[in-house]
């Protein structure tokens, strides 16, 4: 029983302890939003019987949770059962009907039903009654001790740690969100997920024997990771063999390009936002001439020349592309000098990992570089501000759902879990959030067949087109795309959100598309 | 030019405080302290909790990064590496436990700091134009502070009691018995200096670059190069090689393709102890 009250709390204990069959009596959820809860107000709803407090406003998100674990709960539980086939009451009319409600203005159609069975109506509104009686077979039933096992490979120890344990917290997060939920319908199933994951150390034979483990010790079919090229391109025939599949982080076009099928790409490619970001700064700054700076490392040059193919097409001269960087540097100091002595327009932190951007930025304005700088990976907020304080100003990158002007409810929720499992909030996770999702979605899609079967989900990647459960746009779709690209649909539709750093968080500059 | 010469003396500086605390604890214990690389970001880290999250003074931090090091150091030489000293028959033993605590330290501090890059704001903020080449007052005021330790220890080592101890052990280990020196108390001495001097590097370059729990070994590899060019445990040495390694970085970047400036300076250094095995100051008879 979901119970909103414009008066206070006291009214709403009032309330549950006049009920004919108070609810403390009752062995079922009774949720009760309220504005100021006081402790000790709390503590007397509690011992009048409410299962749960919500302090209002409170978010959709938030409620719906709540309610499905309530119908959980309803479903599963004897003693609500036994309760309803012996009491005619007015609690236990409710419960014996069967409601079924989706959206909030279900609900809202349903209390005013509701509302006239209120033994008070004049003194509270029931919002919704959520009751769910003995003929639940039309409710998707929880799969008893069913369980979707989610693999998760990635870097998760050395100096690019943070790259594969973003992805770890961020399924985590999410899958607590699911099974907190009551866990996820696929085919009339409910199933709850679970996360396993391997770390790779950023070490292609380690990725080959963590995929191993994941496909025939844990039994797993789809993967979240790895991180990079090497590690990505190293498991490709492991997973064939072993009939799985992955959303990868690499970049290279071969990864998902046919003969690999069993590959996703789970992000935007430097390759595909350069251009983009590019053309902007070109038709809006006027930006002339641009400088590239890459690491040393396969994935670093790899962004360089994607920079310096996208310069060359947009017909802005390039200044310096021969620069690089060690992987471990802590002084970028002459590197940097070297690169801005020509004074580029753009200078363009090619593929930068976010530990070492904020470190080149802070010595690019050290140096007295007055020009933009951009990056096409995505960065953290409170790493910039840390390491480059203003100087990171103007800094634009690319984010994923994680601006607060378009990101919904739900993923505010997200944000929240991702707090609580890893400590604090971290940008980069904007764009890590979509893999799980789209594996659940293309499982709904497949049906059960998908679960153990790769080639039913493959089949079902082109039909899947959901609403973005994470921005607010609702134009933004989630689906598979990546036909021009790999001349398969490969890569999971994130949207590009070009941002710009200023003062600790970051501005949407615009969202794009790699369509 | 001038930039170069101003970084590459900035570089080095920074270099020498980080080589500073290696080459000591090679000296006294004979052991290649894999866990330096670590215990230098765990000096940064210990900073960060300090002056971001306690609210407390640089300065705070940075005598926090210190004897908190020291005692890490002081608790590795008791707990592990003395005892392994006297029972391990072979030399690799020390080495291997060596890796093994830096593997330890790193694990910890991820658990305990997490995976993100952390820094600090400089305690001197603003950069000085001196004749074209562009000085931060964060690295200047780095150099000053790690110039007056550098000195500080260099007098500690030559003029104290505890210095000259030190020195003998490091010179002849069973002669500074013979002479009445307390080896375990000095060896555990030594190894905390050596790690508080990795603190204090830590701390004091957290304020102008960043720390990270994965940096470690790459830190730890810098060193090694420094002490190896200037001659393994010779603490003067240790100082040469990181200006060395300072400059070369600081010309070579700005000179010659990134790509191929630390491929050069493997070659030269690999074709330098090829001719001079025992580094610049080291001695051939070790």
């Amino acid at each position: 029983m979901l119970v909103r009250s414009p008066l206070g709390p006291a009214e709403i204990v009032q309330l549950l302890e006049s009920l004919p069959d108070a609810p403390r009596q009752v062995p079922v959820w009774t949720i009760v939003l309220s504005r100021h809860q006081s402790l000790a107000d709390r503590q007397r709803l509690i011992q009048a019987g409410a299962r749960h407090l919500l302090s209002m406003p409170v978010d959709d998100a938030t409620l719906s949770r709540v309610v499905r674990a309530a119908l959980v709960d309803l479903a599963t539980s004897k003693a609500i059962q036994d309760y309803v086939a012996s009491h005619q009451s007015a609690v236990g009319r409710m419960l014996s009907a069967v409601f079924e409600i989706r959206t909030m203005d279900e609900a809202q159609k349903l209390s005013t039903m509701l509302a006239t069975n209120c033994p008070v109506p004049e003194k509270v509104a029931l919002v919704a009654a959520v009751a769910v009686g003995l003929g639940l077979s039309a409710e998707p039933a929880v799969a008893q001790g069913k369980v979707l096992k989610i693999g998760q490979i990635g870097v998760m120890s050395g100096p690019a740690a943070a790259w594969g344990l973003i992805n770890k917290y961020a399924a985590q997060a999410q899958t607590k969100m699911v099974n907190e939920d009551g866990g996820f319908d696929i085919g009339g199933t409910k199933y709850k997920v679970e996360i396993l994951s391997v770390d790779d150390k950023m070490d292609p034979r380690v990725a080959i024997a963590g995929t191993e483990r994941l496909i025939y010790e844990d039994g797993v079919k789809y993967i979240i990771g790895p991180n990079v090229d090497e590690d990505s391109r190293a498991i490709i025939p492991v997973l064939a063999k072993g009939g799985a599949f992955n959303i990868s982080y690499g970049w290279l076009r071969e990864l998902f390009s046919p003969p690999s099928t069993n590959t996703s790409l789970g992000m935007i490619a430097g390759y595909q936002s350069a251009p983009v970001i590019y053309k902007y700064l070109k038709d809006t700054k006027g930006i002339k001439t641009l400088s590239c700076l890459p690491r040393n490392d396969a994935s670093g040059l790899d962004s360089r020349d994607n920079c310096v193919a996208a310069a060359k097409e947009l017909g802005l001269k390039i200044l310096s592309s021969d620069s690089t960087y060690e992987p471990g540097t802590t002084d970028f100091f002459p590197v940097v000098g070297r690169v801005i002595k020509d004074q580029p327009d753009l200078l363009v932190l090619s593929g930068v990992a976010p530990a070492d951007a904020p470190l080149l930025i802070r010595a690019a304005r050290e140096l007295g570089y007055k020009g933009l700088m951009s990056t096409e990976t995505a960065m953290d907020a409170k790493i910039l501000t840390e390491g480059a304080g203003k100087g990171a100003n103007g800094y634009i990158s690319v984010g994923g759902a994680s601006t607060p002007d378009i990101r919904t409810p739900y993923m505010e929720r997200f944000i929240k879990e991702y707090e609580k499992v890893a400590g604090e909030w971290n940008d980069e996770a904007g764009t890590k959030v979509y893999a799980l999702e789209m594996i659940l979605q293309t499982l709904r899609a497949a049906g059960p067949e998908g679960i153990t079967n790769v080639d039913a989900f493959l089949k079902a990647m082109p039909k899947v087109e959901v609403d973005n459960p994470f921005v607010k746009d609702k134009s933004i779709k989630l689906k598979w795309i990546g036909d021009s690209y790999f001349h398969q649909t490969r890569q999971v539709r994130v949207p590009m959100v070009v941002t710009e750093f200023q003062d600790g968080s970051f501005k949407t500059l615009f969202i794009g598309t790699v369509e | 030019m001038e930039q170069v010469i101003v970084n590459g003396a900035i570089l080095g500086m920074n270099y020498a405080l980080i080589a500073l605390g290696l080459t000591l604890i090679f000296a006294i214990m004979g052991v290649l302290n894999f866990a330096h690389g670590q215990m230098y970001v765990l000096g940064g880290f210990i900073t960060y909790y300090v002056v971001t999250q306690l609210g407390l003074g640089f300065f705070v931090g940075l005598i926090a990064s210190v004897v908190v090091l020291g005692l890490v150091g002081l608790l590795f030489e008791r707990a592990f590496f003395r005892r392994v000293m006297r029972t391990a028959a072979r030399e690799e033993s020390t080495m291997l436990l060596a890796v093994g605590t830096a593997q330890l330290l790193e694990s910890v501090i991820l658990i305990v700091f997490r995976e993100k890059q952390r820094s600090i704001p400089a305690v001197v903020s603003g950069v000085y134009e001196v004749f074209g080449m562009y000085i931060p007052a964060g690295r200047a005021f780095v150099f000053g502070v790690a110039f007056v330790a550098l000195v500080t220890f260099i007098l500690f080592m030559q003029h104290t009691r505890p210095g000259r101890a030190l020195r003998a052990i490091a010179q002849d280990r069973e002669v500074s018995t013979l002479q009445g020196v307390n080896i375990d108390r000095y060896s555990a001495l030594g190894f905390a200096i050596g790690a508080g001097l990795t603190g204090l590097a830590g701390s004091l370059l957290v304020s102008i670059f960043a720390v990270n729990s994965g940096m470690g070994t790459s830190i730890s590899i810098k060193a090694f190069v420094m002490v190896m060019l200037g001659g393994a445990g010779v603490v003067s040495g240790a100082i040469a090689g990181a200006f060395v390694l300072g400059f070369s970085e600081a010309a070579g970047y700005a000179y010659i393709p990134g790509q191929v400036t630390y491929l050069l300076i493997f070659i030269a250094l690999i074709v330098f102890l090829a001719l001079r095995p025992h580094g610049i100051m080291g001695k051939p008879w070790g």
